[in-house]
């Protein structure tokens, strides 16, 4: 899944690491979620979004799962 | 955190208790199954190695829990390294690498027994019969492990 994660840190200035010990995952977590490896569970992508101020939906790219 | 900080604690006290069994377990089997071993037909670099096994993995057991108890300590006493440990322990992508390996491992040790059990059934009778009871209970375990969380979920 695409994801503006990588955008909104640069933007914000924020390491990976910042990121993930704020929403309370690993640094790898961030890493996956930001290339498409691993896909964020509802509650993790809720973290995400709050934290950069933003709806799941600025922030996630679920455009691949229409037809489903 | 005072919920993890409890759990640590209820930690120490399995990883001591199981250290405690696994010594008692070893020392009792030398002492009580000796006269019905029939390990002194090996030769004598087969005992060897069984009795290294058996050294490295008290010491192994050991070092485990060593290692955990300081580093459970030390976060007991840091919020910081407590949060890290926290994180470590929750992260949501770590769980599912753990829960993915253990059931591919699963199945692949249960369909492994299953094969060499089989194989086995043409060589030696003892051998087969151990491989098939771990099969069954390998299999026994994931059925009522299956049972128990679609109850649960």
């Amino acid at each position: 899944m695409k994801t503006k994660i990588a955008h909104l840190r640069k933007q914000n200035k924020l390491s990976q690491e910042e990121l993930a010990f704020a929403v309370g995952v690993t640094r790898q977590t961030i890493t996956s979620i930001e290339v498409g490896k691993y896909t964020a569970s509802l509650v993790l992508a809720y973290k995400i979004a709050k934290y950069f101020g933003k709806s799941i939906e600025e922030v996630f790219d679920f455009s691949d799962l229409e037809g489903f | 955190m005072e919920e993890l900080k409890k759990r640590l604690r209820n930690r120490q006290i399995v990883l001591i208790s199981g250290l405690v069994a696994a010594c008692g377990a070893l020392l009792l089997s030398r002492i009580f199954l000796r006269d019905i071993s029939d390990t002194d037909r090996l030769p004598d670099f087969l005992r060897g190695f069984i009795s290294g096994f058996q050294t490295g993995i008290v010491l192994a057991l050991f070092g485990f829990m060593l290692f955990f108890l300081i580093r459970n300590s030390m976060a007991m006493r840091n919020p910081d390294r407590l949060k890290k440990l926290y994180i470590a322990e929750t992260d949501e992508r770590g769980l599912f690498i753990k829960q993915k390996a253990g059931s591919v491992g699963m199945d692949i040790i249960m369909y492994g027994l299953a094969v060499a059990a089989a194989v086995s059934g043409n060589l030696n009778g003892t051998v087969f019969f151990s491989l098939f009871g771990a099969c069954l209970f390998v299999t026994l375990i994931r059925a009522i492990l299956g049972i128990y969380y679609s109850e649960k979920y």
